[in-house]
């Protein structure tokens, strides 16, 4: 069980093999299946992203209602596999690692390799679980998205699995 | 019942009006209200017990009754008793009077009926959101145990059977904080589905039925926090409507007495792995098993495993897909009535296990909680095959409706 600070450095990201346990801590981003669209159109486009994603991490994941007295309401990880298309481009850019749910395809898992970067699962469905861990949510862009705009989160243990390390060896 | 004692009430009431204006003045003298008052409750009272048992529109039965009561004023005479054009009038008010009042008391319960089917869809959705039922705890309990228990057997693939055994304790965890925070297990709240079977003696018509379902919905939707995953078309815009509506209905006579609504909460993770076949009418149970197979075999780690697979065969091809969301309504644990089929079910789910998918797809050697068969009559030439898979999460719930319908 690895308990890692945010942003990951290239030391923590050797270091992790598939199967290992991490509780994450710090700042990641969210976004999906419209967040990828669109951010990957305006890299093809050299456009500015409407933030860095150098060195992020990004949580597939759009969220229910928010409960009152809490950050953010169930915040479990989406079917990581629609996000395929857009991950290899994103990691060329700077993104480090990704977090969602069941298999990638080799693109991605030779990105993940190219890149020296990692793809981490979060336990499907256990939205609640996640809801514990989110201490702030921010709103960064693409707020017509709803529920599925570009967010940033400030997570605390925030558990997930190594699926694919920077080797390019993946669990699935 | 009820029908029956106001179509006999509507009738006496009307036999007694025509005695009473028939019959000779001196016979009735002894009536203790004034004349004029006794045409308007005999009439009102007709009126009311008329227009709630016939259900013709008010002003028809208004009319019907005026009519009969300005008839029989017109051939009092031959009776030996007068023509009074008030009495007409003193009827009219009467009917008038009851009418309104029926129609006053058939609102009133109406939506007395509608707020209580309303609350409950709304409590059933919101219910199935944060909890699983019983069947289904068990079943994960057993995966676990069973996962440890094989997990001796296989000691050269310990990683796999040990982020197994993380994702079932993580899946636990997360229902006992669902429950404790009252709050939606997962965030894809899923599309709302309700299969409607109406009994013999439901006297609600599909309309209310549908509009009580939308209603729950809505507030189950708001009150209970969930997301809204559904989008107005699905090629172009795609424009949230921002309501997680409609509802998706399905419509069946039953030949039980109630109605009874069945709803499920589909998340679309599983659903987009859902898939049909159509396969030769010899393929026979082998051929079913492995169609099966190769459905969940291809949709791997993308579901949410563990899965409860809901199976549909027979019919034609969009009835069997129906057949599959039917069969994911069973309560988990639960065989199919008949031995041959329950038996397929086993099977089914015995090949399941050997594609070593597992929980959260990390390659555990227990991948299916239950496997759900419902079939129908289906063509010579064919047999259609379709699965509905659901995630662990296979959230949904059902009631049967007794009434009150007054």
């Amino acid at each position: 069980m690895y308990k890692l600070e945010l942003p990951l450095t290239k030391e923590n990201i050797e270091e992790l093999k598939i199967y290992d346990r991490v509780l994450l801590t710090g700042s990641i981003l969210v976004g999906r299946d419209q967040v990828h669209s669109r951010l990957v159109a305006l890299l093809a486009a050299g456009r500015a992203l409407p933030t860095s994603i150098a060195g992020q991490i990004i949580y597939y994941m759009a969220p229910a209602g928010t409960p009152p007295s809490m950050v953010i309401g169930s915040c479990g990880p989406t079917t990581s596999a629609r996000m395929d298309p857009f991950t290899p481009a994103l990691m060329e850019a700077g993104l480090v690692a990704s977090i969602g749910k069941g298999p990638r395809s080799q693109a991605v898992i030779d990105a993940v390799k190219g890149n020296k970067g990692l793809y981490f699962v979060a336990y499907g469905g256990c939205g609640a679980l996640y809801a514990t861990k989110v201490r702030a949510k921010e709103m960064i862009a693409f707020e017509d998205l709803g529920p599925e705009a570009l967010m940033r989160l400030e997570v605390k243990d925030f558990p997930v699995i190594v699926a694919i390390d920077s080797r390019g060896t993946s669990v699935f | 019942m009820r029908k029956r004692v106001g179509q006999i009430g509507t009738l006496f009431g009307f036999l007694l009006i025509v005695v009473f204006s028939f019959a000779p003045a001196k016979t009735i003298a002894y009536l203790p209200l004034k004349d004029k008052s006794l045409h308007l409750l005999a009439y009102a009272v007709v009126a009311f017990l008329m227009q709630l048992t016939t259900g013709q529109r008010g002003g028809v039965v208004f009319l019907a009754i005026s009519t009969l009561g300005a008839l029989i004023e017109v051939f009092q005479p031959l009776f030996g008793r007068s023509f009074d054009f008030f009495d007409i009038v003193a009827n009219c008010v009467g009917a008038l009077l009851g009418v309104s009042l029926a129609i006053v008391y058939q609102k009133l319960k109406e939506t007395r009926v509608q707020r209580g089917l309303i609350e409950r869809v709304k409590t059933t959705l919101m219910d199935a959101s944060i909890h699983l039922e019983e069947g289904l705890v068990k079943q994960l309990q057993w995966m676990s145990s069973e996962t440890a228990r094989k997990m001796e057997e296989a000691p050269t693939e310990r990683a796999a059977y040990e982020a197994s055994l993380e994702v079932l304790a993580m899946i636990q965890e997360n229902l006992r904080l669902a429950d404790v925070n009252k709050m939606a297990m997962c965030q894809d709240t899923g599309m709302v589905v309700a299969f409607v079977e109406i009994g013999t003696a439901v006297p609600l018509s599909m309309h209310a039925i549908e509009r009580a379902i939308y209603q729950g919905a809505e507030e189950a939707i708001k009150e209970g926090l969930f997301r809204n995953s559904v989008v107005k078309e699905p090629v172009f815009a795609r424009e949230n409507t921002n309501t997680n509506l409609p509802p998706i209905i399905y419509w069946s006579p039953s030949q039980a007495k109630d109605l009874k609504i069945s709803l499920m909460l589909k998340g679309f993770g599983s659903e987009n792995c859902s898939a049909l076949a159509m396969l030769n009418p010899t393929a026979s149970q082998e051929g079913v098993i492995e169609a099966v197979a190769q459905i969940v075999k291809e949709a791997g780690g993308k579901p949410c495993p563990p899965i409860v697979v809901g199976v549909g065969l027979g019919g034609t091809s969009e009835r069997a897909a129906l057949l599959s969301k039917k069969a994911l309504l069973r309560e988990v644990g639960l065989p199919h009535e008949e031995a041959n089929y329950a038996d397929l079910e086993q099977k089914i789910m015995d090949k399941i296990q050997t594609l070593k998918i597992g929980p959260g797809g990390f390659g555990g050697p227990l991948t299916a909680l239950a496997v759900a068969i419902e079939y129908e009559p289906t063509h010579i030439a064919g047999l259609p095959v379709a699965v509905s898979i659901s995630c662990w999460a296979d959230r949904k719930g059902s009631f049967i409706w007794e009434g009150p319908y007054v």
